[in-house]
Parts: structure tokens; C-alpha cells; sequence
């Protein structure tokens, strides 16, 4: 049996950044897959921030967007097409529930592609307050002509920088 | 470390089908998890599964689900096969299934069924997202997984299935 689910790189951040990218990216695998832990800088209230994902640089609008999160007590959806990133939850800000930190994954099948992709994200946050707290998955699409080599997770508008300790994880999965 | 999360089994449709048929499965792992993304060949369908050949009422399932701009959750009881899907399969959008099978070979439980489907089609027609929880009421081990489309209609040329085995231990 061949070995799969291979750690190809990981980021545990020392210092806040907004940014956290995974390049060169080997093209020996056939999905890949980012478990993330993450908690941001915005302090204007206690809800937790998006995350940006780009690959290849790519940042024009060839991305698209459907979501369902249940927030707090109340649970909704909504799409967005023709953006300029994919999209996925969460992290926790910095005025939920110290030393809290989100987690989330991302799956991107079939990423050696050349036609568009289709991705997905789960993600949670839950801090032990009444307010603060989402679970969430989104269905992405990147119509993209390119095997992806790079990617890019950033901050959502607004959200200021990664905190330190927030960890970044990058799989490798073969299907043979 | 002992070696887990290993593939059992892939099929990439080199012709149009309207069904795969997993078959064989060892006993071997913990649970067996499917990656199945595809398209359809041209009309839109919706997929279902069934377990060792079972084609009687004793699936269900519950769902919690998010389209275009709603949220809600479903339930369907007492039904011929298990419908991983929430929106129609598109012919020219991937759509990704991730189907847990947990102690696909327990004798002593109820086999539960976890899903994630997801399909974003850059517009607001037919993308979904959904969470569904599924049961197959039978506690024989699990060695034959069929997915087919509720119709007839074909899974496009490509369209990739790949059976993963999970060890405990």
C-alpha cells in the first residue's frame, strides 16, 4: 500500500502576520488538504473573522462562494459569485474568550487540475459566550486554467493580522 | 505508526456511467472514507448509495443545508438508498462528496453514515452545501458501496471515486 495523507509543510506563527502561504507545492499527490488553528488581531467585537484563501497569486475574480453557518443562535447561507478569493470560517477575534483559537479545514480535490476546482472548508469557533461562537462550511470554485502550486490564506477585510501561536498545516493525499 | 488513511480503491471513468460499484472491501480498517467528485454528463441528477446490495426501506437521513440564500435543515425516513446530495449534480460544475463509513464492519451496531457535499456554481442557481447524517439499519459488515444517479442520467467522463481505510489502530 502506497503511504498518503503526507505533512508537506506546516507554519506555527512566532509573531503576527497577515499572511500565510504555501509555495511550491509538489505536484505527486492527488488532493490536498490545510488543517488550521487561528485566532486574529480585530478587537471591534467579538465575531469571528473570515479567511481569505488565493492560489497561485491569483486575485482576480475567478472564485466563487456558497456558505451555511449556524452563528451564535441563528443559522443562514448565502452565495457570492465573481470574487476575487475563495472564502472560508473562521477565526476566533481577540476579544472572544482568551487563548481561544479556531480550527478549520480545507480540502481541495484533484488540485493538479487544469479546469476549474471545486473546494471546501469546515470550520468552527467556540469560545463559551453567548456571543463569539460559529460553525460553518463553504463551497468554493476557482476557475483557474493552472495546477495549483501556491496558496495564499490572508486576512478577511478588516481583520488585521494571524496571532502567534495560530498553526497552519499542509497534507498531501494520493489515491494510489 | 501503523499505516492508515490508505486507498483501497479508485475508478476514474474513462466512459459515461450512471453507477460505480465498490466491491471487496476488506475488513481490515476502522471506518472507510469515499472522495467522489464528478460532474454529469449533461442533464442534472442527484446521487444516491447503496450498502451491500440493499435495496430495501431501512436508510434515513438528516440534513442541514445551505443554498443560494437559505438555510434549513430535512429529513427523510424509511427509503430504498441513501441521497448523499442536496442540489442537483451539475453537468459543468465539480461537485465533491466526502462519505464516512464509521465501523463499516462493527456487527453490533446500526451502520452510521457522515457526509459533506459541496457544489459552488458561480451563480445562484444550484449551489449548495450541506451536512448530512445517514443510517443504514442493518448491523452486517459493510462490503459493497454502489453509487448511481437517481435517474439514469450518466457521471461525466473523469468523474473520479476513491476508497480511503482508516485504522484506529
Amino acid at each position: 500500500m502506497p503511504i498518503t495523507y503526507t505533512l508537506i509543510s506546516s507554519n506555527i506563527l512566532t509573531s503576527s502576520q497577515t499572511s500565510v502561504t504555501f509555495s511550491s507545492i509538489p505536484s505527486t499527490y492527488t488532493d490536498l488538504v490545510i488543517k488550521l488553528s487561528a485566532r486574529c488581531t480585530f478587537s471591534a467585537n467579538a465575531y469571528p473573522q473570515g479567511i481569505y484563501i488565493n492560489f497561485n497569486g491569483d486575485t482576480a475574480a475567478n472564485y466563487s462562494a456558497v456558505f451555511v453557518r449556524g452563528q451564535d443562535t441563528s443559522a443562514s447561507s448565502a452565495n457570492q459569485s465573481s470574487i476575487s478569493r475563495g472564502e472560508m470560517f473562521a477565526q476566533n477575534s481577540n476579544t472572544s474568550t482568551a487563548s481561544t483559537f479556531s480550527n478549520a479545514e480545507l480540502y481541495i480535490p484533484n488540485y493538479l487540475s487544469t479546469t476549474t476546482k471545486q473546494f471546501f472548508n469546515f470550520g468552527v469557533a467556540e469560545n463559551n459566550a453567548t456571543t463569539g461562537n460559529i460553525v460553518g462550511a463553504y463551497a468554493n470554485q476557482h476557475r483557474g486554467t493552472s495546477a495549483i502550486n501556491s496558496i495564499a490564506l490572508s486576512m478577511s477585510a478588516g481583520a488585521g493580522s494571524f496571532l502567534t501561536n495560530s498553526s497552519f498545516y499542509l497534507y498531501g493525499i494520493k489515491n494510489s | 505508526m501503523p499505516a492508515t488513511y490508505e486507498p483501497i480503491a479508485t475508478t476514474t471513468l474513462g466512459t459515461a456511467s450512471n453507477s460505480i460499484t465498490l466491491s471487496s472491501i476488506p475488513s481490515t480498517y476502522t471506518d472507510l472514507r469515499i472522495v467522489f467528485l464528478e460532474k454529469m454528463t449533461s442533464a442534472t441528477d442527484n446521487l444516491h448509495m447503496q450498502l451491500n446490495s440493499s435495496t430495501t426501506s431501512i436508510y434515513s437521513r438528516v440534513s442541514f443545508y445551505g443554498s443560494s440564500n437559505s438555510a434549513g435543515s430535512q429529513q427523510n425516513n424509511n427509503v430504498t438508498a441513501f441521497q448523499p446530495s442536496i442540489v442537483n449534480i451539475s453537468p459543468t460544475n465539480p461537485h465533491l462528496f466526502i462519505i464516512d463509513l464509521l465501523s463499516y464492519s462493527s456487527s453490533a451496531i446500526l451502520k452510521p453514515i457522515l457526509t459533506s457535499t459541496s457544489q459552488d456554481t458561480n451563480d445562484l442557481n444550484n449551489s449548495g452545501i450541506a451536512f448530512i447524517a445517514g443510517l443504514w439499519r442493518n448491523t452486517v459488515a459493510i462490503n459493497t458501496v454502489r453509487l448511481f444517479s437517481q435517474s439514469g442520467n450518466t457521471f461525466a467522463i473523469g468523474s473520479t471515486v476513491t476508497l480511503y481505510g482508516i485504522k484506529a489502530a
